[in-house]
């Protein structure tokens, strides 16, 4: 599927998105820093996550949550980089 | 704007994971490295060869102060660990690295054998333990990050 919705749960992307919304992605999209996107946790085989992209080394990332505390988002810091490879898209919009 | 009818549709979370934040195992690092080099200096400082009131007190109050800093690092090596232990490692880690638990309950109880005991045996065993909790920690973050000892 070359675009999707992910309906967000959770805060760790706050203030930019909030739970509940809708984000409109492409799995097509050019991925850089400081985009966001949706991949498949590294370490729970059946999560989807969205987090921003905070480092590309090749075809590894590392990403962060925006929200301001340092607690509040599971990410890079806590389960290490991610594989290009687990990336199912880029949020380009969201849902009115 | 809405595509409901046109889009597959998936969810995503962006939870948090409240107790985490930035780990490093260079905290229990640094504390370790205090505990055995107390030790060392406990186990060196030699006994005053001149009996009186001056140089004992001399040597009471400095091997008082090694004891003190050797117990309060090793207190504080045990709480960094266990920080670890509980908020970084998670039950998925253990497929990897099945050895997990056993290493941190020893160096938990390395900690608290250092605080007891006056042992360069088991400040060193601690320091190895610590150093097994690094190599498992940056492997399950994907990165080379050298074993660096400060003294």
């Amino acid at each position: 599927m070359e675009r999707f919705i992910a309906v967000l749960s959770g805060d760790s992307m706050w203030p930019t998105y909030h739970d509940g919304d809708r984000l409109i992605c492409s799995a097509t999209a050019t991925i850089d820093v400081g985009s966001v996107i949706v991949f498949k946790h590294p370490l729970r085989a059946n999560l989807n996550a969205v987090k921003r992209v905070s480092k590309i080394e090749g075809d590894w990332m590392f990403v962060e949550g925006d929200h301001p505390d340092p607690t509040s988002s599971n990410d890079s810091h806590n389960f290490g980089r991610i594989a290009r490879s687990s990336i199912l898209g880029v949020v380009v919009d969201k849902e009115d | 704007m809405s595509n409901d009818n046109i889009l597959p549709e998936i969810e995503a979370s962006a939870h948090c994971d409240g107790p985490c934040g930035v780990y490093d195992p260079a905290s229990a690092r640094i504390a370790g490295e205090a505990v055995q080099s107390m030790t060392k200096k406990m186990l060196a400082l030699e006994y005053p060869k001149v009996f009186s009131s001056e140089s004992m007190a001399s040597y009471l109050n400095t091997m008082s102060r090694y004891a003190a800093i050797k117990d309060e690092e090793a207190q504080k090596c045990k709480h960094e660990l266990l920080v670890l232990w509980t908020d970084f490692f998670k039950p998925v880690h253990l497929e990897a690295h099945p050895e997990l638990h056993t290493t941190f309950w020893n160096a938990a109880k390395l900690c608290s054998a250092c605080k007891v005991e006056v042992s360069a045996a088991h400040a060193q065993e601690l320091m190895d333990a610590i150093e097994a909790i690094h190599t498992m920690f940056w492997a399950i973050k994907g990165r080379e990050v050298p074993w660096i000892r400060a003294s």
